[in-house]
């Protein structure tokens, strides 16, 4: 595609519908890739909870490895990140390749809690090491990421913290509410550790957005 | 608040990069403080107006009136 083309193309195209056709065909290739490799018998005992902790480690890996990709490669990654062009990535190389990171070791470590024995085909004490150190070490590169922002970063950051708080207290708040109530079952540690991943993000998002962040630039 | 940065950073010439770069924060910043998504500390602040030589005031306009 000749530079020409690609600039006529509508930004929205560019910038929102191929990211998520490339989130798209990342996340059923992995997938894909994870079903060949392990024993697809092995999976179909997994309950709900796994499952949904699955789905959300993949998004978070997918999102990951899209920043990643997207920061080593600032030409690409221009045409598919919320960016002015190649040099704003250049310029925020550090931020997001350690959030990129960040996010991907947080989702494997997701993704190998899902699959763990007995239900799944990863050996406890592997998903163990993984969860652990991908949850571990995912945090310090946090850790990091926010010590590299700017302060428009570090707002939104203790922001989306502020957020997440009162999200986490209402959903699980309610939910532990239910259950001591005897409506509900329950929640089990995987949905707990879901529920941080989702309300995270949820924050995440809502924070970004109220700084107009999400505006198709 | 209302504020006049791109008034002044389009005077000087400058991209909201080159402001970015010469106040030591990201592009983001610049722009979320020209849309009025973000109210800057009052160090970047002071910096800004320090840059286009000009007052607080000037670049950030409150229409706040103390009461009589």
């Amino acid at each position: 595609m000749t530079k020409n083309e690609a600039s006529s193309m509508p930004r929205w195209v560019r910038k929102l519908l191929i990211p998520a056709l490339i989130g798209g065909v990342i996340g059923y290739a992995a997938s894909a890739a994870m079903l060949s490799y392990v024993d697809r018998a092995a999976l179909d005992g997994l309950s709900v909870s796994a499952f949904i902790a699955a789905v959300v480690g993949v998004l978070y890996a997918v999102i990951g490895l899209i920043i990643t990709v997207g920061t080593a490669s600032p030409w690409l990654g221009a045409r598919f990140l919320n960016v002015e062009d190649a040099d704003e990535l250049r310029e925020q190389k550090k931020v997001l390749t350690l959030s990129g990171a960040s996010m991907l070791l947080s989702g494997v470590a997701l993704l190998a809690l899902a699959l763990a024995a007995p239900d799944g085909p990863v050996p406890q004490a592997v998903a163990l090491a993984v969860g652990g150190g991908g949850l571990v070490v995912g945090n310090v590169l946090s850790v990091l990421v926010y010590r590299s922002s700017d302060e428009l970063m570090l707002a939104v950051n203790l922001e989306a913290g502020a957020l997440s708080y009162v999200l986490l207290l209402l959903v699980v708040g309610l939910w532990a509410m239910l259950a001591h109530l005897g409506y509900t079952a329950a929640p089990a540690p995987l949905d707990l550790l879901t529920l941080f991943y989702v309300v995270v993000l949820l924050a995440s998002f809502i924070a970004v957005g109220r700084r107009g962040m999400l505006t198709i630039r | 608040m209302e504020n006049r940065v791109k008034h002044y950073r389009e005077a000087q010439g400058w991209s909201q990069g080159e402001l970015a770069r010469r106040l030591g924060v990201s592009r983001q910043t610049i722009n979320a403080v020209e849309t009025d998504k973000y109210d800057p500390s009052l160090p970047l602040a002071l910096r800004m107006a320090r840059l286009f030589a000009v007052t607080v005031p000037e670049l950030f306009i409150d229409h706040w009136e103390p009461e009589a």
